[in-house]
């Protein structure tokens, strides 16, 4: 079923995308404090690659579908030719 | 009250004199023997007695038709079978002797089942001259004068018939002491069969593996039979019931059923074969129970009335067991009648099928969440046949008959019992306290995508059974009840139909318009019709690492193929197993893409039909070509 009453189709803050990713928001958080500017930069990063995953995933689904039926599985036997000589 | 059970074993020459047969009346099907008659004639012998078994529902196949008769059969929630035995049973006392149940629009029924269309004209010429002309042979046909105790076993349309033979027996054989029992004397429906049914001298009410035993020693010896645990009984003017004893839990003890006169007398009246090898499905049963009832009962199953408690045999003896009838029988084709799979058995039981070498053919009722691995052993173990109660490809719905699955793994059963060639037998259900129009206009939605699967049997109103939580739990939010209404032109108007019927018409506190369920019953329709055409929807992967096509021949003139690489054919490939969560899917495929990009190829899939999703989860709904691995 196409259930998607629960899926959040809400684009999120480059700190969670940052957990999604796999870091752990206590350890993405630490990095933001010694590092500054310069985490926060990291993290709209981490967005823009799942902005991009995201895009790349629609982008096949457009092109993924060719009309047409498909034949028969049906492969004919193919002989194995010895050389006598 | 329970009173203690005769003491006294009878003597040979005591149980010499109290002869036995166990009789199996109309609408018992015709195309297998009955496991009710064949385990209780083999505990009575074992016990001492002379006892056979009486297939006559075979005598009433044969004289209206196999086909005619299978209909019939079909028919159980309508009584129309108890209706042609009725005038029968109860002579002036009946209650439709003009036949107005068949110009009932209201009573629903529907003479055009699977197995033909029965007239209205027949069902008169069946009621008025084929029922007192079969009886007329069957009183004359047997030698009644040889036996003391007749038997009957009733489950769904064989009471009337009984009570019918019944009458008749007591009328011109007065020695004859009736003994009633099955499924249908449960409970206070026993106890009022035995206060109206002036032909019923015993009801055993329960299981009869001990009671039945027992109430003939205690007529041969001259006990007190109502004494004997589970025994109804009128005495005086009044019935007493002896309380059962607990459901029955040895069942390795039990003897193989015997059914050496089923297959004599089907051979002699042509319904089976002479020679060759058989392909009877010969009933087993390996347990007693359900186990998921037992926890949380369906809210819809009747089942189990007084004995819900699980009990399964050894899965040694159930080995010994088909390997005993398979030679005994000629057939190789076996149906559990048990209620659920015991799972013990897919870690015994099968592999030990399957490292014998055997070849059965076995029927069986599982719980729908099986794997894609239990269902290949049940495949390699000779299961060709399982019917998992799916009920529904909503979660919701699912959730409040408290079935105790999900949609996702439901789907899941149908795709893998086909993968394996196991037919998957199931049905989807409406009628329940709390769904919703949108529940229903959800599963509409995503029957065209699940055309490939086998479709339902059936798709209609769940029936109100004595017995399940709807009928028993006061809030169950069935707002008010009554006998179904084929019992008022059975059943003399001495009898309460409350007490008597098993079956019961409904309404909700809250019901939803019947245009509710009109998606879901146009939408399986039509998948019933695609199954018929002469090449079947399919839906088929092919794959290599990083690469994936699914062929869709789901629709005709809609044919296609879908081609997805690298990421996205990893992330498809991880759902072809079971329904699995996105967060799964990113460990399973390296942590390679973020979870809301597996969310986003989930709906990508979901949106043309190539992915179920159940909540959090999703399910690959193609299946893969190539070799069965």
């Amino acid at each position: 079923m196409s259930d998607r009453s629960g899926a959040s189709r809400v684009i999120l803050s480059g700190l969670a995308v940052g957990a999604i990713l796999g870091a752990p928001a206590v350890a993405a958080g630490s990095a933001a404090l010694a590092a500054g500017s310069s985490a926060v930069r990291d993290c709209s990063s981490a967005g823009d690659e799942v902005q991009s995953a995201v895009a790349s995933i629609r982008e096949q689904f457009e092109a993924s579908f060719t009309p047409g039926a498909v034949a028969e599985a049906v492969s004919p036997p193919t002989p194995v030719i010895c050389e006598t000589s | 009250m329970t009173r203690p059970a005769p003491q006294a074993a009878p003597t040979a020459a005591q149980r010499a004199a109290w002869p036995v047969v166990i009789v199996s009346m109309p609408f018992m099907v015709a195309d297998r023997p009955s496991i009710q008659l064949g385990l209780l004639q083999a505990i009575a012998t074992g016990h001492g007695y002379a006892a056979r078994t009486l297939h006559a529902n075979l005598d009433f196949a044969h004289r209206i038709g196999g086909e005619t008769y299978r209909s019939l059969c079909e028919q159980r929630g309508h009584m129309i079978g108890d209706w042609l035995f009725s005038v029968a049973a109860f002579g002036d006392a009946a209650p439709d002797p003009d036949g107005a149940l068949l110009d009932d629009v209201s009573a629903g029924l529907d003479l055009a089942g699977e197995s033909g269309t029965v007239s209205r004209d027949q069902l008169l010429r069946i009621r008025d001259f084929d029922v007192p002309a079969y009886l007329d042979e069957l009183v004359d046909g047997f030698p009644w004068q040889e036996v003391r105790v007749v038997g009957f076993s009733c489950t769904f349309q064989q009471n009337a018939a009984s009570f019918a033979l019944a009458r008749r027996l007591k009328g011109e054989f007065p020695h004859v002491v009736t003994v009633f029992g099955g499924a249908n004397f449960d409970g206070e429906m026993g106890q009022e069969y035995v206060r109206r049914a002036g032909c019923i001298d015993y009801a055993v009410t329960g299981e009869g593996d001990v009671a039945f035993p027992e109430l003939l020693a205690a007529l041969a010896t001259g006990a007190d039979p109502g004494a004997v645990p589970g025994v109804v009984c009128r005495s005086g003017g009044t019935v007493s019931a002896c309380a059962a004893r607990a459901p029955y839990g040895r069942l390795d003890e039990s003897p193989s059923p015997n059914y050496d006169e089923y297959f004599a007398h089907a051979e002699a009246l042509g319904i089976h074969p002479r020679a060759g090898r058989r392909t009877v499905r010969i009933p087993f049963e390996s347990a007693r129970g359900c186990w998921w009832g037992a926890k949380h009962h369906c809210t819809f199953c009747g089942l189990n009335g007084s004995s819900m408690a699980f009990r399964a045999k050894s899965p040694g003896r159930v080995a010994d067991e088909l390997a005993t009838q398979s030679r005994r029988y000629h057939s190789f084709r076996f149906e559990a009648v048990d209620n659920i799979l015991d799972t013990a058995y897919l870690s015994k039981l099968f592999p030990e099928l399957i490292a014998a070498g055997t070849t059965y053919d076995i029927f069986y009722e599982v719980k729908a969440n099986l794997s894609r691995d239990q269902l290949r052993l049940l495949r390699q173990g000779g299961v060709t046949h399982l019917q998992p109660g799916l009920e529904s490809l909503s979660t919701r719905v699912l959730e409040l008959m408290r079935k105790g699955v999900r949609a996702g793994q439901n789907v899941n059963v149908l795709r893998w019992g086909q993968y394996y060639g196991i037919v998957i037998s199931w049905n989807i259900l409406w009628g329940f306290p709390g769904e919703s129009a949108e529940d229903y206009r959800r599963q509409a939605d995503v029957i065209p995508h699940l055309v490939h699967l086998r479709p339902p049997v059936g798709a209609g109103r769940v029936w109100l059974e004595r017995f399940s939580p709807l009928f028993t739990d006061p809030d169950s939010g069935v707002k008010e009840r009554g006998p179904e209404r084929g019992y008022r032109y059975v059943y003399p108007e001495s009898f309460d139909l409350d007490k008597v019927a098993y079956f019961f018409e409904y309404a909700l506190a809250d019901p939803l318009p019947d245009e509710a369920y009109a998606g879901v019953r146009t939408a399986t329709a039509a998948w019933r019709e695609a199954w018929e055409r002469p090449t079947p929807p399919t839906l088929t992967y092919f794959s290599a690492p990083g690469y994936l096509q699914i062929y869709d021949g789901r629709r005709p003139g809609a044919e296609g193929t879908y081609t997805f690489e690298g990421e996205l054919a990893e992330v498809y490939l991880a759902c072809v197993d079971r329904p699995i969560g996105a967060t799964a899917v990113r460990e399973r495929i390296g942590r390679r893409l973020p979870v809301d990009a597996i969310e986003e190829a989930f709906d990508g899939f979901a949106e043309r039909g190539l992915m179920f999703r159940d909540g959090s989860s999703a399910l690959a709904l193609a299946l893969p070509a190539g070799a069965i691995r």
